[in-house]
């Protein structure tokens, strides 16, 4: 044996400890106090703001949660006539573009080799003024959709610097909508939907849930109108997705003939409602439903008994078609539409004109494409994009080319990169939604106050500045000021901008305005689409996307992890085909497939399932926008972050328009697709929609709900007899079987409010309405934010490893022409009163706290994993890795600090928002009594849009969560396993269509 | 006694000679396999380091199937370690004669084997250097672990087995080790010196000494059911279908004592060809070893079927479900390896050649030791993977880190058989002579049995 001396025993003694202590590293924070602490800014309490969402064009008002100076929590703002409280998935993360790390740090131009290299603002300023002097009035502006203060100061600005053409470019225009109107009523305005007083609701395509128009405000009247089995919906439409969810009926006729679909229906309403006018009697009588069911492939009967049902409602409501549906024949597709509403009587009661939607001054598709040719042609000079990415959006029409000839030079005013910025000339980097001043109008009446709540991150300048500037440099006259005192002066000053900002913004009413049916509708010539390509391909579909709208918020992460709400599937996109169409291609799931239509091609992974009609092929757009981050470290499982996630299924749209509307028809082709026999990964939170009998996802119809009265006592499908007394309210004080009795074991009967210690005035408990959620997924959006819940990145996803603590299921049990019944779960800890998780962990790192929480003390934990495995609702999520180690600056200033982050290897799970209830607690004993029914909102409840979760303290008799436990339609899951959850569900319920 | 077909030892310092001969200077051979073995225990110890360096995420694991290789592999060598005991103990309560050939290398076995099954609970955690939070001592902070887990129990049990298992052996070893030291001359006679307690083989250290082999299997036995009983219960008492049976804890011991005797064969069979102990380790003691793995394998292949009779008696849609994906479903291979090595590879020892042949029984006892880790492996992996919630259904697919590890158990279990091999004797020297002299009596008294 070799001697070892003593300096050979301390290298190795030395080696194997400093082994043993990187081992054993955890990540270290520190927590600094402020030097010069700022006003309005005390550490450790929050500060809100009242803004404006910018994540879509529905401009919602938001109420945002300021920690130490950095927004860290998006909510509605509840005085808000469009959002009243609530908020959307998107804008639930609209934070997160703010400290998206790969945003540009300052302005930018093309250096000696073609190569982006950093510069001065001053330096910018004087190349962008001395290019607008070069393109000597040949500018153009391309901006996103404004409203506001901005709109009116760019029409003053944009001529004095020389940009005499300006187009406000938004992917999903509704075109379509405000040429039928104009066809129909003689107007281009875009009325106001209202789906929370429509009995029947039928739409044809429309994305009311996702995108379309307004969708949280859609969202809001659905589930208002649907409350306690009310309403009836229809959904006309290739593909299952998240509205058709959510309503009764499927009609799924062959593409491109929604178009008759609408007219036979009309023509139902037409034969059985008085005071149709004859011209569009005689009209509708050449489309009816024994007519059109052979092009539709919708049976008369059909039609026949959903006409009926509209003819028959006090409030029915068509909505005008969604993108995916919009063909060649868009704006006659949705004129029949509007003669739907008509026929009904919508017009006036559900419809209503007058506090019109501000989206008229949207430019037309054509109008891009008209753009394009004339840079192709020389006659621009230079072009300003701003709040838009047509390069990625519009590929149709060409416009990447046009710039990358070289005639035109482009600045962007993109805060991130995105694919219009990466072919930019010079970048003028706008402060993001969270960081600059702004307000919009975007329905009649509705004026909202956008103001800054966090310090411009990077070198950043407000583009209307910039502009303002540009102009007093080519010595325009402009007005004085910044784009700020322009923004006050337009809110009337100091006293009533400061009111209004306090508020959010000013909403008043406006009157209704009657329009009346235009002469020439009668003449229409209404024609189903006409399909380009082979017609034994399945025809092309491309739909919206529900987390990353138009491709906007391609760069926020948490947005690619959340689940799709149709088909599950995370990170990238996915060819969506019916198993049968499948089956006749020889795809399966997974095989890597192309799909080429005259517009381009793709290739992506397959992922059959049976929520879309046989013979078309479906993709999501928004998806596989830039590579997320070519810099990203290299560490183990963090590389995703340099991936592009996805394809562009913009793409694939050939550029055909609609004659009439110039809007861009989506559904006009059908598609090639080839089975590359390669292999890729569907990266999916759901193997199967199929919940096996096992009532995850409970329902039960009209009648049986209606059989049992209004709230009668102890919880769904059993008559009142058979429940014994103690299980009623007013009955609660009684005392039940002692647990463990025999007598408590055969009936199962327990008092959720006892499974606290018997001092605690509290026992919190949820309760999920499952017949109002949509599965919007909000509540997961908001549950992430307010709980620094990890992104763990494809490679994890994929074998299973997401970190959510609440997740929506969803089973699919008929989805058909006669009914859907899809279930929507949102599945938390429930907070057992006898929690399996509890009796097996080992260090004791969860336990059932005195207000019958079931706590996880993450210190204390060792990741023995035994407490996931005993969960029966699988609730619980492991730290796999440090994941807090990957998540760059500054996007980890979007984390709460009320809410610790997770060292690796721990075990972590929902708290209900425990931080929230400390908080509340808090007030309360300042003020010397019991926190209050209704002071406790958790992130979910506080985001949900359909109202659809309630939280409370169980042991409160008057509290509504109690009340709800013994609702007509309640039930908790895997009740029989006796784990004793806290949480309780309302049944779906299933309007069943009479036989 | 049975018809006996090897040499048998003439003379009792024939034994000694034919078994110390252990204590020779080992071939380049010998010397290549230590090698080969403990390269394997290095690459395990960097698999460790890396997976405490980076986290559980290099393993396979994932939701909802948390538990896996590492379990599966801790209860295959808690297995393992059941064998020796019983041959010690049970078997020593019983007056088996047949065991005294076996039975040191079976305690050996036992020992090894429990020491590396104490590891991978901790290899397993999420947090490795945070594993006293599971041990009972007094802190300031007044946390206790929770009494109410299995996992505490497991705790204990392992514990207790594995100290009352090394003394056991130690003792055994008393006397061997005092012959070795009047064998040997170099360096070895101070280590074997100073382990043998100053033995001098007197009758009154003889008396103590029987004495406390006899207590010791006293104490030792109720272990080989309790402690198994008690790792069965890691999955018994929770409630995730498959898991949550009463048949657990007979079910384990037997597959324990199957797959114990198993590995008890796997490395006998090679030391008696390469010690030439074919005198000692006689095809009887094969032929008894083959009726116990036949019993045991009975008795598993039984629980087998009536998990799944039970699955379908219960009507319990949960536990139907289970074991239909047990057998039909991602992992079915994994059933049938389990079953066709468990139950059906043990057939053909109905046949009294295939039990003395120690070629054949070698060859099924590999096949015993894949289908016991199979075993364990279908049991968690397809309990976790089909539970209650079909939304949160999934699969595992072991990583590179996990088999390494899994392979290093094994590099470990055969380092440490290997070097054992050449420091003591693997067949009990005092009780081979003790049934020596009692043959010599019986023979001598024209005795029979």
């Amino acid at each position: 044996m070799p001697e070892i001396d003593r300096r050979d025993f301390l290298k190795i003694a030395g080696l194997t400890a400093g082994a043993a202590a990187v081992a054993c590293k955890e990540p270290v924070h520190n927590i600094f106090p402020y030097v010069h602490q700022p006003e309005e800014v005390t550490p450790g309490i929050a500060t809100y703001y009242n803004s404006m969402c910018r994540e879509c064009p529905s401009g919602c008002g938001i109420r945002v949660k300021t920690r130490e100076g950095r927004p860290i929590k998006i909510d509605g703002n509840p005085d808000h006539p469009l959002s009243q409280g609530r908020l959307c998935v998107r804008g639930e993360v609209g934070h997160m573009r703010t400290y998206d790390s790969a945003r540009f740090a300052g302005p930018m131009k093309r250096g000696a080799d073609k190569a982006l290299v950093s510069t001065t603002w001053d330096e910018a300023q004087s190349l962008f003024v001395e290019q607008l002097k070069k393109a000597a009035g040949k500018a153009v502006f391309l901006g996103g959709l404004e409203t506001g203060t901005l709109d009116a100061l760019l029409e003053q600005v944009l001529p004095a610097i020389g940009a005499k053409h300006r187009l406000r470019f938004e992917p999903y225009a509704y075109e379509s909508l405000r040429t039928a109107n104009q066809l129909v009523f003689g107007t281009e305005a875009i009325p106001q939907f209202k789906l929370g007083s429509a009995d029947v609701l039928v739409a044809f395509g429309t994305d009311f849930v996702e995108t379309w128009l307004s969708p949280l405000s859609n969202q809001l009247g659905f589930s208002q109108a649907r409350s306690e089995g009310r309403g009836y919906a229809v959904f006309v439409g290739p593909r299952l997705g998240l509205s058709a969810a959510n309503a009764d009926q499927w009609l799924a006729p062959n593409p491109g003939t929604e178009v008759l679909v609408a007219l036979a229906l009309a023509s139902e309403v037409a034969k059985r409602k008085p005071g149709v006018p004859e011209s569009l009697k005689a009209l509708l009588a050449k489309y009816t439903p024994s007519s059109v069911a052979e092009k539709t492939g919708i049976s008369a009967i059909a039609f026949e008994r959903i006409g009926a049902r509209i003819a028959n409602a006090d409030a029915p409501l068509a909505l005008p078609p969604g993108v995916e549906v919009q063909g060649t024949n868009a704006a006659r597709f949705t004129a029949a539409v509007q003669i739907l509403n008509v026929v009904s009587g919508a017009i006036g009661r559900t419809v209503v004109f007058g506090p019109d939607h501000n989206l008229g001054k949207l430019a037309r598709f054509q109008e891009l494409s008209e753009l394009a040719g004339k840079m192709r042609g020389g006659e621009v000079g230079l072009l300003m994009v701003h709040g838009s990415n047509p390069a990625y959006s519009a590929p149709q029409v060409g416009l990447a080319d046009a710039l990358r000839t070289g005639n035109v030079f482009t600045v962007s005013f993109a805060s991130a990169p995105d694919e219009t910025a990466e072919l930019a000339d010079l970048i003028l980097p706008d402060h993001t939604a969270f960081e600059s001043w702004g307000d919009a109008e975007p329905v009649r009446g509705v004026r909202t106050l956008q103001q800054p709540t966090v310090r411009p991150l990077f070198d950043t300048r407000a583009t209307a500045d910039v502009l303002l500037d540009a102009a007093r440099a080519l010595g325009a006259t402009v007005p004085a000021g910044s784009f700020r005192d322009q923004l006050v002066a337009a809110w009337g000053g100091r006293p009533s901008f400061d009111a209004a900002l306090g508020k959010g913004g000013e909403w008043k009413d406006v009157a209704p305005a009657n329009v009346s049916v235009a002469s020439g509708v009668g003449a229409i010539d209404f024609e189903p689409s006409p399909l380009a390509g082979n017609a034994s391909d399945p025809v092309l579909v491309v739909y919206p996307s529900h987390h990353l709208y138009d491709g906007r918020l391609t760069r926020v992460n948490v947005l690619h992890e959340i689940p799709d709400p149709v088909t599950k599937t995370m990170w990238g996109s996915y060819a969506e085909l019916h198993p049968e169409t499948a089956a006749v291609l020889d795809i399966d799931l997974g095989d890597v497939i192309t799909i080429s239509t005259d517009g381009g091609q793709v290739t992506v992974p397959a992922f059959p399932h049976n929520a879309i009609r046989p013979g078309v092929i479906a993709l999501q757009a928004g998806r596989g926008g830039l590579p997320k981050d070519p810099n990203a470290p290299m560490e183990p499982h963090s590389y995703w972050r340099r991936n592009v996630v996805g394809v562009n299924a913009f793409s694939l749209i050939p550029g055909k328009l609609d004659a009439q509307s110039g809007a861009l028809a989506w559904l006009s082709t059908h598609a090639s697709v080839a089975n590359t026999k390669g292999r890729a990964p569907v990266i999916r939170a759901q193997l199967t929609f199929d919940q096996e009998g096992r009532n995850f996802g409970a329902a039960m119809t009209v009648e049986e709900m209606e059989k049992h009265g209004p709230a009668l006592p102890g919880g769904a499908g059993e008559a009142e007899a058979e429940h014994p007394e103690h299980e009623k309210p007013e009955h609660r004080a009684q005392p039940l079987p002692k647990q463990g009795d025999a007598e408590h074991l055969e009936t199962k009967q327990y008092d959720p409010a006892a499974d606290a210690h018997p001092d605690s005035p509290y026992r919190w408990g949820m309760s999920i309405d499952q017949d109002a959620c949509t599965g919007c997924n909000a509540c997961m959006a908001a549950c992430i934010t307010e709980n620094n819940i990890a992104v763990v990145g494809p490679e994890n996803i994929r074998i299973g490893r997401e970190m959510h603590w609440l997740r929506v299921e969803r089973y699919v049990e008929v989805a058909d022409e006669h009914e859907v019944d899809v279930r929507h779960t949102p599945l938390a800890c429930q907070h057992c009163g006898a929690a399996p998780c509890e009796s097996v962990c080992p260090a004791l790192a969860t336990y059932h706290s005195k207000e019958g929480l079931n706590v996880m003390i993450e210190n204390r934990c060792i990741g023995t994993r035994f407490c996931s495995n005993n969960c029966p609702y699988k609730a619980r999520r492991f730290n796999h890795w440090s994941y807090d180690w990957y998540v760059p600056e500054p996007e980890n200033w979007s984390l709460n600090p009320d809410v610790m982050v997770r060292a690796k290897g721990v075990m972590e799970k929902c708290t209900f928002c425990v931080q929230r209830i400390n908080g509340a607690r808090d007030v309360a004993r300042k003020e010397k009594r019991t926190i209050r029914d209704g002071e406790v909102v958790t992130a979910c409840q506080q985001a949900c849009p359909s109202n659809a979760i309630v939280f409370g303290n169980l042991r409160d008799p008057e509290a509504a969560v109690t009340k709800l436990r013994v609702d007509r339609r309640a039930y908790r899951v895997l009740e029989h396993l006796y784990t004793r959850p806290a949480t309780s569900y309302l049944m779906n319920v299933r309007r069943v269509e009479e036989a | 006694m049975a018809a006996i077909t090897e040499p048998i030892p003439t003379h009792p310092d024939q034994i000694n000679d034919d078994i110390l001969r252990v204590l020779e200077p080992p071939t380049p051979i010998y010397v290549l396999m230590v090698l080969f073995f403990a390269t394997l225990v290095g690459l395990g110890l960097v698999a460790f380091l890396y997976q405490t360096y980076w986290g559980l995420g290099v393993t396979g694991l994932t939701h909802p199937v948390m538990w896996g290789v590492y379990i599966t592999t801790f209860v295959f060598w808690v297995g393992i370690a059941h064998a020796g005991t019983l041959i010690s103990a049970i078997l020593f309560l019983f007056r088996a004669k047949w065991r005294n050939a076996v039975n040191r290398g079976a305690e050996a076995m036992t020992v090894f084997a429990v020491l590396i099954a104490a590891m991978f609970p901790l290899i397993h955690i999420g947090r490795v250097y945070k594993f006293y939070f599971m041990i009972p001592y007094p802190n300031q902070r007044g946390v206790w672990p929770n009494f109410k887990s299995p996992l505490v129990w497991d705790l204990f049990a392992i514990n207790t087995y594995m100290l009352v298992s090394i003394m056991f052996f130690y003792v055994g070893l008393i006397p061997d080790l005092a012959a070795a030291r009047d064998r040997v001359r170099d360096w070895r006679r101070y280590l074997y010196r100073a382990l043998c307690l100053g033995w001098r083989g007197s009758s009154e250290q003889w008396r103590h000494w029987s004495r406390t082999v006899l207590h010791l299997s006293g104490l030792s036995t109720p272990l080989v059911l309790s402690v198994h009983s008690v790792v069965s219960w890691d999955f018994a008492t929770s409630m995730v279908p498959g898991w949550h049976t009463t048949i657990f804890a007979p079910y384990f011991v037997a597959g324990a004592i199957f797959s114990g005797i198993g590995m008890v064969i796997t490395v006998l069979v090679p030391v008696r060809k390469a010690f030439h102990l074919e005198g000692y380790l006689r095809k009887e003691h094969f032929d008894n070893m083959g009726k116990l793995i036949l019993l045991t394998s009975s008795v598993v292949g039984y629980s087998y079927g009536m998990e799944y009779f039970m699955a379908w008696y219960s009507a319990n849609p949960y536990e139907q479900m289970s074991f239909w994906w047990r057998g039909f479903g991602y992992h079915w291979t994994s059933t049938w390896i389990m079953i066709s090595c468990n139950v059906v590879s043990p057939l053909p020892l109905w046949f009294k050649w295939c039990r003395t042949n120690p070629l054949w029984l070698w060859v099924t006892s590999i096949f015993i030791n894949i289908g016991m880790w199979f075993e364990r492996y279908v049991i968690i992996m397809t309990g976790l993977s089909h539970e209650y919630d079909p939304a949160a259904w999934g699969y595992y697919v072991p990583s590179v880190t996990e088999l390494t590890i899994l392979a290093a158990s094994f590099g470990l279990f055969l380092t440490m058989f290997t070097i054992f091999l050449r420091l003591a004797p693997v067949v009990a020297l005092q009780e081979v002579k003790e049934l020596w002299y009692e043959d010599r009596a019986h023979a001598h008294g024209g005795g029979h049995h």
